[in-house]
């Protein structure tokens, strides 16, 4: 009994510490609550125009479509170069999805911040060419197209 | 001085024999001692077998291994991306995983690990056949199902198994591209 009363105060402040410890970290939490990173998309044709990537193109300073948006959006390709037979289409986007690049015929493939892959769409000269990308309306993007004669 | 004239006869004895040898680079024959009767062995060698019972293709985890397209379009997917394909070695008391994976680099000639990460040397560029509605690149790796067992030789050569077989499920240590017709 006498342990327990000579105890006693500082119990009480112990629990005191955890109480105003415990309210603390509760008001800390709502407030500073960290939000779940997100990796912007990055311009394919950083990686495009490095010599040192695999994606590296040659024909990368003369893209026929380098645009940056949000959700699904269609564009018409004005002048390709003569001779053009298919455009290579590099989609970055973010967050996580599925993106569906379409022109005339389609590739599609998941989003990730920088390109992951590559489809190249062979052109019809018989239909306009209008691209469309396909994201869920809250997913930003980067799509670059890069014509070839091959 | 009796000594000094043996030791430099001996000598020169073996540096002949050896010189011989060397010469007609025929196997020099063994001390008596090391001699077993044809067709007998040491006993006790130690050997592992492994035995495959399937081989199949495994995509590389991560949406990032796989691409889409119609027929016509040429596919292909960065060589910048690691990728890594898991596996499973389930071990014994007689078989540890570094003995296993030898036994199967001898055994069915492929270099493979338990996990398989990295980067590809190719991009599996590929042009989806146009009589395909849909076809589908992917990357990943092979992996080996079987088991390994540990033997023990004895000195009439015959293999006498040790303990329990361990089991094994693991990727090669390179990548293969596969073309899924996905119409």
């Amino acid at each position: 009994m006498k342990i327990q009363r000579a105890h006693k105060p500082l119990m009480m402040a112990v629990l005191g510490v955890i109480g105003v410890t415990a309210l603390g970290g509760c008001s800390a939490s709502q407030t500073d609550r960290p939000t779940p990173s997100v990796s912007a998309a990055v311009d394919p044709l950083v990686q495009i125009k490095d010599p040192s990537n695999d994606l590296y193109t040659d024909a990368a300073n003369h893209p026929v479509l380098h645009v940056q948006g949000t959700g699904s959006r269609s564009y018409t390709l004005k002048s390709l170069p003569a001779g053009t037979t298919r455009v290579t289409f590099y989609v970055s986007c973010s967050p996580s999805s599925r993106f569906v690049v379409a022109m005339g015929k389609n590739f599609s493939g998941p989003c990730g911040h920088v390109v992951a892959n590559s489809g190249g769409i062979p052109v019809d000269a018989a239909t306009a060419p209008t691209v469309t990308i396909t994201l869920p309306k809250t997913t930003s993007f980067w799509l670059v197209g890069i014509p070839s004669t091959t | 001085m009796k000594k000094i004239i043996a030791t430099v006869v001996l000598t020169a004895a073996l540096l002949a024999g050896g010189g011989v040898a060397a010469n007609a680079d025929t196997p020099t024959a063994a001390a008596p001692a090391a001699v077993t009767p044809q067709g007998a062995c040491p006993g006790g060698v130690v050997r592992y077998k492994a035995s495959d019972s399937s081989k199949t293709f495994t995509q590389a985890s991560g949406a990032n291994s796989a691409v889409t397209g119609q027929g016509g379009v040429t596919l292909s997917i960065s060589r910048s991306t690691t990728f890594t394909v898991s596996g499973t070695f389930t071990s014994t008391t007689g078989v540890t995983v570094s003995a296993g994976l030898a036994a199967i680099k001898e055994d069915i000639g492929v270099s493979v690990g338990v996990s398989h990460s990295g980067t590809s040397t190719s991009s599996g560029s590929w042009t989806v056949p146009s009589n395909w509605s849909y076809g589908r690149l992917e990357i990943g790796s092979l992996k080996h199902r079987g088991t390994v067992q540990k033997y023990i030789e004895n000195t009439q050569c015959a293999l006498n198994a040790s303990g329990s077989a361990a089991i094994y499920n693991v990727p090669e240590t390179g990548w293969t591209f596969v073309h899924v017709n996905a119409s």
